[in-house]
């Protein structure tokens, strides 16, 4: 089986997805962000919160066919402590309590250690290539897979995968329509009327957990004024978004939290499109429209830069689109095209007014912790001088029952909404494409990719391909 | 002989079955090669559509380049608007990728892209056209894209160019709305070659393919059709999937694109076909009507002529009482009653002929009885007398007495005869010597010969020779034939009476140079009561003839008249002695 890979998504899903492919995580984070085991079958709090015991499936083993034991897993967890990638910062202990139980002690409860548990790769010390995963890794470059024999859940049916990578989501796409690949990882929305037509290819859609955000560095004068976010929060039509620039692939987007997490209310209130109000909310605010005096720019009621991710054709037409409808009720942005790794560097030295890119919201909290606290954000090191929501997400993080996350949640709602430190534009629905000569298991609108395991030559298709 | 079933045959299928096909193939024909044309016909107006809207999309498209170059001409525009107008143009019209603002010199003046401008932008000096429509290329992802430029007159006192790069996938949107029935597609060739657009969802990685060696039916028949425009722009073949196409070609005018329109030739027939199916299917339905019917009726009219023909063959083997039943009111009706009538009177003849026959012979059985023993018995009668006058003369008596025996001998003859005629003559059967027989019956006639002054001679065989035989009977028969032959020959004429002997076979052959016997009489006279004699009863031959058969033999005859006459007697051989020499 041959896999395309756009460059769209290869820089930042390329280890993902082979991490996908070789390696299981302790525990998966299901549809509507509910803790699921996986390596760890059970999962229990202890000690008033303060500590988390693991399980172990016991018929469980790597690739290289050492089984997995508690003290492989805590070998892991605590090689991620010593790599300052700790699964909690309010971790006291790891203990292994047996040949299959794991104990993690923490300073004080944890919500978000669970979840983090989903993002470790639990992988023999010094064997990055070995996992437990369904596939395992026989070549780099080429990125080759073969099908894990021992695993736990069952042999997969695919016996290889090859992963071929490609300049443009485009280029992909191409490759497989001319049957090149077999399945297409991202289908780009331009694409997608096109690959679905084809009759020897199946198309899945699916909504991902990445929404656009247009987020403010609240350090710029005009910009950390809460009425001036509400504004351009109104001026935004998010639907005109969907509709011209993603070819109604996405759906608008009122926060940072997955739609289908489980505990997201939906009485709280959302932003919508009224740019006479956000007229008025802005002369109100004291920022009126005023006269160009040079043939530099536009009569304007204030300006200020947006970054966006230059390398992806969508995000251009977002910025358009977005451009307007702010120019629109006056306000002036100069969209500025950065790649990304170049963004990337500007969002973590703080040097933008604004940023445009996908952000990965999860399909529970922490990614939305990590993100949007002011702190205690591993790796990401973004600031945007938002604090707003830190009291609020501080509280998540330390319940553990569904009625007090349910009322933090609705919380915490209710802050971005009256305090909102972005535009949120869009979640992006994205489309995987198989060749018809594989069955997949298929829910709507989930993502196919967690059952590769479960794919299956198509009988029939591949006696007609005959 | 030509049965009159099979001219019946012959004739209803020229009178009506030969006509009903040829109009059947002559309408089939007609209507399949109608039915074709007016799919093609059909087609080439879809074809010359497609041409169109690649013209009106192009058309369209330049229009909106001209829409921005009018908003452009504004000499007092700032950058910003410059920017805006081409950006709302990009957000309105997402085929287009770009829209830059081109100097004279090909400097960018401003473009829809947030950052610089990507396309390959054309250098304004080489334009050659306003509108510019470049030649279709494939991008960096291998699909096709063009390039569409408008002169901007007037800017700032210097002209420029508007240039949009157009994505050809939006053209893809237009070309897939094409349907022709439900298999046909279009598509689009582009000037080099190349597939722009492919309707057929299947077939849209050809589009993306960059490899420029694969070439299709298509292909060559669009690069044939831009070679020489006099190509036919209709034409069959097999797709790379084998299956047979009808495709039709309109060429675009701007830009220079061959359209096809493709169907399978399955689908696009099928309508005609379904008709050539009715109408044969009618035309067969008629066919069978025409030969059933004509069958029924030729049945019902020549069973009529049959009737008559079997009442005919009855009539002719004596049947006279078969007569011929015809129900109708036509012509064979007529011709039926017109036999039966025939055959009554045939009847009525056969009868008249029959009494007549019967009376002729009586009268010449009554005339030969007379003949036969009016002699004997007036010999009889005068012997009787005679006796009575001289009955004391003991020698005249005596005489009297034998001549009274002797035609008693003959009357008595005459009566065996006539009952031998109608019940078989009673043989004693005996190993005879032929040539003693007949050396007996020649001596026997010898005085009669001799009385008619003629010669009689026997020719024996010089073996001898057997058979088995009543000595009297076969000695009668001689006498018989030889006594004829004596009586049909002039004075001085022959009769030779010869045998000869075979492996198996014994021949006795009696001829005589006599007057012979004409070939009309030849054939009957061996029955009975015929007779080529003035007097007599004529049963001599008969009797003759049933002899030898009852033997086991057969009598012959040949006769030429005025030359004489050969009778052929033949029996079974044997090798038995006679008993007398068996005897002896």
């Amino acid at each position: 089986m041959g896999i395309g890979i756009g460059q769209g998504v290869r820089r930042n899903a390329l280890g993902n997805f082979a991490t996908l492919l070789d390696s299981d995580p302790l525990v998966s984070i299901d549809w509507e962000g509910r803790v699921a085991p996986r390596l760890a079958e059970r999962l229990e709090w202890l000690d008033g919160d303060r500590t988390l015991k693991l399980v172990l499936r016991r018929n469980v083993v790597f690739h290289d066919g050492a089984p997995l034991t508690s003290d492989a897993v805590v070998r892991v967890l605590r090689q991620q402590v010593a790599d300052n990638q700790p699964p909690s910062e309010f971790l006291q202990s790891i203990e292994a309590a047996g040949s299959d139980t794991v104990l993690i002690r923490l300073t004080r409860p944890d919500s978000l250690l669970p979840e983090r548990l989903n993002g470790v790769e639990v992988r023999p010390p010094g064997h990055p290539d070995v996992g437990t995963g369904p596939f395992r890794i026989v070549s780099q470059n080429p990125l080759r897979f073969v099908a894990n024999d021992k695993y736990y859940r069952k042999r997969p049916s695919i016996d290889e995968i090859r992963v071929h990578t490609y300049d443009t989501q485009r280029g992909a796409w191409a490759a497989m329509m001319r049957g090149e690949i077999d399945y297409l990882h991202d289908v780009s929305r331009e694409a997608a009327d096109f690959v679905e037509a084809e009759s020897s290819v199946n198309t899945y859609p699916y909504l991902a957990a990445y929404y656009i955000p247009m987020v403010f560095n609240l350090r710029h004068p005009i910009l950390k004024r809460v009425e001036v976010r509400r504004a351009l929060n109104e001026a935004i039509d998010r639907q005109s978004i969907v509709t011209q620039a993603m070819h109604g692939r996405g759906i608008p987007s009122d926060g940072p939290l997955w739609p289908q997490y489980w505990a997201i209310s939906s009485a709280q209130r959302t932003y919508a499109f009224n740019p006479d109000a956000a007229r008025v909310r802005l002369d109100a605010a004291g920022l009126p429209v005023v006269p160009s005096t040079d043939s530099t720019h536009v009569a304007r009621r204030f300006k200020f830069t947006c970054l966006f991710w230059s390398e992806e054709p969508l995000y251009e037409r977002v910025a358009l689109i977005v451009q307007k409808q702010l120019f629109e009720i006056g306000v002036d942005v100069e969209m500025q095209p950065v790649p990304g790794n170049r963004l990337f560097e500007r969002m973590q030295k703080a040097d933008y007014e604004a940023f445009m890119v996908p952000t990965g919201s999860g399909r529970a909290l922490g990614w939305t912790y990590n993100f949007w606290h002011t702190s205690a954000k591993p790796g990401a090191g973004l600031e945007t001088g938002y604090t707003s929501a830190d009291p609020i997400l501080d509280h998540l993080r330390l319940v553990t029952s569904d009625d007090d996350t349910r009322q933090g949640v609705a919380e915490l709602q209710r802050v971005l909404f009256d305090e909102p430190p972005a535009v949120f534009l869009v979640w992006l629905m994205n489309a995987r494409a198989v060749s018809t000569r594989f069955d997949v298991p298929h829910e709507p609108n989930r993502d196919i990719m967690s059952n590769l395991w479960q794919w299956r030559q198509n009988p029939a298709a591949v006696r007609a391909a005959q | 002989m030509t049965r009159i079933t099979s001219r019946f045959v012959l004739l209803i299928a020229t009178a009506a079955v030969a006509p009903l096909v040829i109009y059947g193939i002559v309408s089939v024909t007609s209507l399949r090669q109608g039915t074709q044309t007016s799919v093609r016909d059909g087609n080439l107006r879809v074809a010359g559509q497609v041409a169109e809207q690649i013209a009106l999309y192009i058309d369209n498209n330049i229009r909106v380049l001209k829409s921005v170059a009018a908003e452009l001409r504004g000499t007092q525009l700032q950058q910003w608007q410059r920017e805006r107008i081409l950006r709302d143009h990009v957000l309105d019209f997402p085929e287009f990728r770009e829209i830059s603002l081109l100097g004279t010199g090909g400097e960018v003046l401003a473009t829809s892209r947030l950052g610089t401008a990507r396309m390959n932008l054309p250098d304004p000096r080489s334009l050659s056209s306003d509108p510019y429509i470049a030649p279709m290329r494939l991008d960096d992802d291998f699909l096709p894209t063009t390039t569409l430029a408008v002169r901007l007159p007037q800017l700032d006192q210097s002209s420029g160019w508007i240039v949009g790069q157009l994505s050809l996938e939006e053209l893809w949107r237009v070309i897939d709305r094409i349907r022709v029935g439900n298999r046909g597609y279009a598509l689009i060739v582009g000037e080099d070659g190349r597939l722009i657009a492919d309707g057929a969802p299947d077939e849209k990685r050809m589009i993306a393919n960059p490899e420029p060696h694969v070439v299709t039916a298509e292909l060559t028949f669009a690069a044939e059709l831009r070679q020489n425009a006099e190509t036919p722009r209709v034409r069959e073949y097999k797709d790379r999937n084998g299956v047979s196409m009808l495709g039709v070609a309109a060429r675009a005018t701007r830009p220079e694109w061959i359209v096809i329109v493709e169907q399978p030739t399955e689908e696009a027939y099928a309508t005609a076909r379904q008709f050539e199916r009715q109408l044969t299917v009618a035309i067969g339905l008629a066919l069978l009507g025409t030969v059933v019917l004509g069958y029924l009726w030729g049945r019902s009219f020549i069973r009529r002529i049959f009737a008559l023909t079997r009442v005919t063959r009855s009539l002719a083997e004596g049947k006279f009482e078969s007569r011929v039943a015809i129900k109708g009111r036509d012509e064979i009706r007529e011709l039926g009653d017109a036999f039966n009538s025939m055959a009554d009177r045939l009847v009525e003849l056969q009868e008249d002929v029959r009494k007549q026959e019967r009376q002729a012979m009586f009268g010449r059985i009554a005339a030969g009885l007379v003949h036969d023993l009016s002699h004997p018995i007036q010999n009889i009668g005068n012997s009787c007398k005679l006796i009575m006058k001289m009955s004391d003369d003991a020698e005249y008596r005596e005489t009297f007495r034998r001549t009274v025996e002797r035609e008693m001998v003959i009357v008595k003859r005459v009566l065996d005869d006539l009952r031998n005629i109608a019940r078989p003559i009673p043989l004693e059967r005996f190993a005879v010597d032929v040539n003693r027989t007949v050396g007996d019956a020649v001596e026997a006639m010898q005085a009669h010969a001799e009385t008619a002054g003629l010669t009689l001679r026997a020719e024996l065989s010089s073996d001898p020779v057997f058979m088995d035989g009543d000595v009297f009977a076969l000695g009668r028969v001689y006498r018989n034939l030889i006594l004829n032959a004596i009586q049909a020959t002039a004075p001085g004429g022959l009769v030779v009476i010869a045998t000869e002997g075979t492996r198996d076979r014994v021949q006795v052959k009696v001829y005589d140079t006599g007057c012979g016997i004409a070939a009309d009489r030849l054939s009957a006279i061996f029955e009975d009561f015929v007779t080529t004699k003035r007097r007599g009863l004529g049963l001599g031959l008969a009797i003759s003839k049933k002899i030898v058969e009852q033997l086991g033999g057969h009598i012959t005859v040949a006769s030429e008249v005025g030359k004489g006459t050969t009778f052929v007697i033949e029996f079974p051989r044997t090798e038995a002695r006679p008993i007398a020499l068996v005897a002896g």
